[in-house]
């Protein structure tokens, strides 16, 4: 029998904030090339989770490992440089550097590396046509619209092809129509190699995601619905 | 929810910030304000004594024609007279400045209240009926050189008319000290003085406030720190009449006819008109032995461009200052609207219009500029300790808010144009 | 993209604000001196002190800057001055070359009938201080180094900075002497120019106010991209280094200029002990270092508070 080996392994994660305790014993196992949607109400614990698995912020106690990193045992830096080079992180909070134009606000985070000039520009183009902002990439980022900046965030947090993309409520700002166009890119992205963990309130995500994880306040369970549908 | 509480809660150290700038920018202004009136005042004083033709009045009554001139004692009525006449004269203003070391009896056991301390002499003991005496630096002034020169009191009063004249049996004479006699004495302390070989007790009226100075021929700027100040002291009645009723040594009556008569004649006349003038007051009262020289102007001269080149200095700088101070001001308020357009944004969102937004700004503004000049208004008279100013500092203070409502005003309808609070509502 | 990472306006604002601190710094010691100038060129620092010593002559062998006065108790308009190289004379107006052999300069109203005919004869110049006590003197300009005490006891030491009595110690070693305490004249007792010095002052605090809001605003704008950067994943070293290595570098090619200029201003229109030059590097380096932590300190707390913030 082959031994699937987990690509993100969480092991009985803790995290509190002032004293009260926000994640219990998570457990969770994903593999690779997954889409792995968690839903839940909010104040449950899903950003933190997600924070966590994208290396923002360290668990109080418990094992994470990431493809063989042991995540729980760098520090914030060491998260950080991991996440630079292996991690895509979308979150709520979409911080947007006025003055500057949309295509000039995604190859931000290129600054921290040496990068091909045209390979960025045609991937810059690719994805954003694939979710139809390519029409504003020389526009100021003032002038766009929330759903616009939002798709933006998406686009930037994949510039630097990363193999895992964390995203948090990554169409709340988004229409159903706009929305299927990120969930279609986010799985054609994981069937080429990507894994993708996201929290959303979105009801098309089911149509989408491979797994589908419930949080509560006792923990995350899968949902059967979805593991049926596999 | 009422505006001070918006103030304070939203971006507070923003706010903080600017009121300081706001309370800077007041006492710039208001000190620049109270300097220019000083400066004025400065100014008025030394061209007061510019623009007059200064006269220099002398006795030629030295060694035997002093003693010869004395054995008479009409003759000191005849001096007596002549003084009175020349001081009463309403076409010269007798000023007279005389410096005079007096002895003082318990002097400070500071040595640079003696009288010749600034030439390194240590012969300033003196004995004299049994009591030691240390010659002090003393000068005697007539009321004149009160209203010539910026003589303010840092506590007490200004001598009153009867401190200038000397009546048989007076043996109290109202002092007023320099500043550095402030630590050794008090308001209304008693100093015995031994006063042209008369004892004296000196009453302390007053304290100059530091660094006061008179004009005088030798020192244009003769600073008072160290000085007791007496009045030039004329005479009642005639001094025969004074010399019977006292036992006051005629000494002391020719020393004082004496020092009265040598000083200044500050006039529009010209030479001739003014020796004409006294030629006329010898022919009544008689006494002869006068000179009247053209005084030194240089002295008055360097005062007067002194406090000139001071005053230009001052309107200078500050202008300078003023014009930056104003501009810097403008542009952290408009760099700091700019960045509360998140919080107007939430105002629109909640259902307050546009107006309402621009009101509430220059009501925040107007609050928090009102308190800063109010503060900086209140800092500036407690720094001066002065409120004869403070009519002007009022009205110049309610003139800065004006400015800076005006200020607020623009920039608020500048910056918050309705298209622009679109904008942000359609993209920010 | 690069233009994100350096604010002209910020640079415009900060080069604009430190031209203000030096001139405000500049204008106090201008006051300063033309107070000294007005004062008979007596500093604010100088001792003024009557020496008792028997020796006749006494040899100044000093490396700090310093100006002595020196005159009798009795002719006090008479000044006899030994000086250091470096430091500055009063304006003068020279008739002639300055001499390598003693030299007197007068004021325009000083008798010059006081001096004796070999006196006369060394005059090459008047002081060019139209409002100053100076006016009244003359100054006897010894080349020599060596103190003759028969010109007089009397002596007043002018010093740019730090302690006259030690200079004293050195000038006068063994000798006793009576320190005097001496008072100002000239435009410094005027109170409206004691005024003004408070005016420059809170003017001073006003620019560096403006300063700090400045670089307030500076860290602000610089805050997105440092968090984007974090999101994005990296050393917060090299974020660090990739946000603020352009911005420093044009803010060090700016405070060079400052202190060019500053330079060269302090050359041509030097005044006595240019306190105001010291000040001013001091004040920008100051600002620099400053700014400097203060960028540090952000990206640092920005990641340090990591995720919380968003």
């Amino acid at each position: 029998m082959i031994k699937i080996i987990s690509f993100i392994s969480l092991d009985n994660i803790v995290k509190a904030y002032n004293e009260k305790i926000i994640l219990h014993h998570i457990n969770l196992e994903i593999v690779n090339n997954q889409f792995i949607s968690i839903k839940g109400p909010s104040g449950v614990g899903k950003s933190t989770l997600l924070n966590i698995l994208a290396g923002l912020e360290k668990a109080d106690s418990g094992k994470y490992i990431l493809d063989c990193i042991e995540m729980h045992a760098q520090n914030l830096n060491e998260l950080s440089e991991i996440r630079g080079s292996r991690i895509g992180y979308i979150s709520q909070y979409n911080p947007m550097i006025r003055n500057l134009t949309v295509r000039e606000n995604i190859v931000v985070p290129l600054l921290l590396g040496n990068y091909n000039q045209k390979q960025i520009t045609a991937y810059i183009d690719e994805l954003s046509a694939c979710l139809k902002i390519n029409h504003l990439l020389d526009k100021k980022i003032d002038k766009l619209s929330g759903g616009e900046r939002q798709r933006v965030g998406v686009i930037r947090a994949l510039i630097k092809k990363p193999i895992l993309l964390i995203a948090d409520e990554p169409t709340g700002s988004l229409d159903d129509d706009t929305t299927i166009l990120v969930f279609h890119l986010f799985k054609r992205l994981s069937e080429s190699g990507t894994t993708i963990v996201m929290a959303t309130h979105s009801h098309l995500s089911s149509q989408y995601a491979d797994k589908e994880y419930r949080m509560s306040p006792e923990g995350i369970f899968l949902n059967v619905q979805t593991v049926g549908d596999m | 929810m009422n505006t001070a509480r918006l103030l304070l809660k939203n971006k507070k150290w923003f706010m903080l910030l600017i009121g300081l700038l706001s309370f800077l920018f007041s006492v710039v202004l208001f000190v620049l304000l109270v300097n220019i009136n000083i400066s004025k005042i400065e100014i008025h004083s030394a061209s007061k004594l510019h623009n007059y033709n200064i006269y220099q009045i002398t006795d030629n009554l030295i060694g035997e024609r002093e003693i010869e001139f004395f054995k008479d004692v009409k003759n000191y009525d005849i001096l007596h007279d002549f003084n009175n006449r020349v001081f009463e004269n309403s076409k010269v203003v007798f000023y007279n400045a005389v410096s005079q070391p007096v002895g003082l009896k318990q002097y400070p056991p500071d040595k640079k209240f003696a009288a010749y301390y600034e030439v390194g002499s240590n012969n300033d003991l003196y004995e004299y009926d049994g009591e030691f005496y240390q010659f002090s630096k003393s000068m005697q002034v007539t009321k004149s050189v009160f209203d010539y020169n910026v003589v303010e009191l840092m506590e007490g009063q200004p001598f009153d008319d009867s401190a200038y004249v000397y009546i048989a049996g007076k043996n109290e004479i109202p002092v007023i000290l320099g500043s550095d006699y402030r630590q050794y004495y008090k308001l209304n302390d008693q100093l015995e003085l031994h006063y042209y070989y008369e004892k004296f007790v000196g009453r302390v009226v007053g304290f100059a406030k530091e660094n006061s100075f008179i004009f005088t021929n030798l020192e244009p700027q003769q600073v008072l720190n160290r000085y007791i100040l007496l009045p030039s002291m004329s005479l009642s009645e005639q001094p025969s009449k004074l010399l019977q009723k006292t036992e006051v040594d005629e000494i002391f009556f020719r020393a004082l006819l004496l020092s009265n008569m040598g000083g200044y004649l500050m006039t529009n006349l010209n030479a001739l008109e003014v020796r004409k003038e006294v030629a006329d007051i010898e022919k009544v009262t008689n006494f002869t032995d006068y000179q009247i020289i053209g005084a030194n102007s240089l002295s008055v001269n360097l005062l007067y461009k002194m406090v000139d080149a001071n005053q230009t200095l001052i309107y200078t700088i500050s202008s300078v200052v003023f014009i930056f101070s104003l501009c810097a001001f403008y542009l952290f308020v408009k760099s700091f609207i700019k960045r509360q357009f998140d919080t107007y944004l939430v105002y629109i969102m909640s259902g307050v219009t546009n107006n309402k937004i621009k009101k509430t700004i220059q009501l925040e503004f107007s609050i928090l500029n009102g308190i800063s000049i109010g503060l900086a208004l209140l800092c500036t008279v407690l720094f001066m300790q002065d409120i004869t100013l403070l009519s002007i500092l009022l009205i110049s203070g309610f003139l800065v808010w004006l400015l800076f409502h005006v200020v607020v005003y623009i920039l608020v309808n500048q910056l918050l144009a309705t298209t622009n609070i679109i904008e942000k509502l359609k993209g920010d | 993209m690069k233009n994100y990472l350096v604010s002209s306006r910020f640079l415009l604002l900060t080069f604009l604000l430190f031209t203000s601190a030096a001139s405000l710094l500049y204008m106090l010691d201008s006051v300063s001196y033309t107070n000294m100038i007005n004062n008979r060129y007596i500093n604010k620092n100088a001792v003024e002190f009557i020496v008792n010593t028997e020796a006749s002559s006494l040899d100044i062998d000093l490396e700090e800057p310093y100006l002595l006065m020196q005159y009798k108790l009795d002719n006090p308009q008479l000044k006899y001055i030994y000086f250091h190289p470096s430091v500055k004379l009063p304006p003068i107006n020279y008739q002639k070359q300055p001499l390598s052999t003693d030299y007197i300069i007068t004021g325009d109203v000083f008798p010059e009938e006081a001096l004796s005919r070999n006196m006369k004869s060394l005059v090459i110049g008047q002081f060019d201080t139209p409002s100053s006590y100076l006016n009244r003197e003359a100054w006897y300009i010894v080349m020599s180094q060596q103190i003759n005490l028969k010109n007089g006891t009397k002596f007043i030491l002018n010093v740019e900075s730090g302690n006259p009595h030690q200079l004293i110690e050195k000038i006068f070693p063994n000798t006793s002497y009576q320190l005097l305490e001496n008072e100002d004249r000239g435009t410094a007792i005027l109170k409206s120019n004691v005024l003004l010095n408070v005016f420059l002052l809170i003017s001073v605090l006003f620019v560096i106010i403006a300063q700090a809001v400045t670089i307030h605003y500076s860290i602000q704008s610089k805050k997105p991209i440092v968090q984007i950067l974090f999101l994005a994943g990296g050393k917060w070293q090299l974020i660090f280094l990739k946000v603020f290595k352009l911005e420093f570098i044009a803010l060090f090619v700016i405070m060079l200029l400052e202190f060019l200029s500053l330079k060269a201003f302090n050359h041509f229109y030097t005044i006595w002990g240019n306190q105001w030059y010291y000040v001013s590097v001091f004040y920008i380096l100051v600002t620099f270092i400053v700014y400097f932590l203060a960028c540090l300190l952000m990206t640092k707390s920005l990641i340090k508070k990591g995720v919380r913030l968003f």
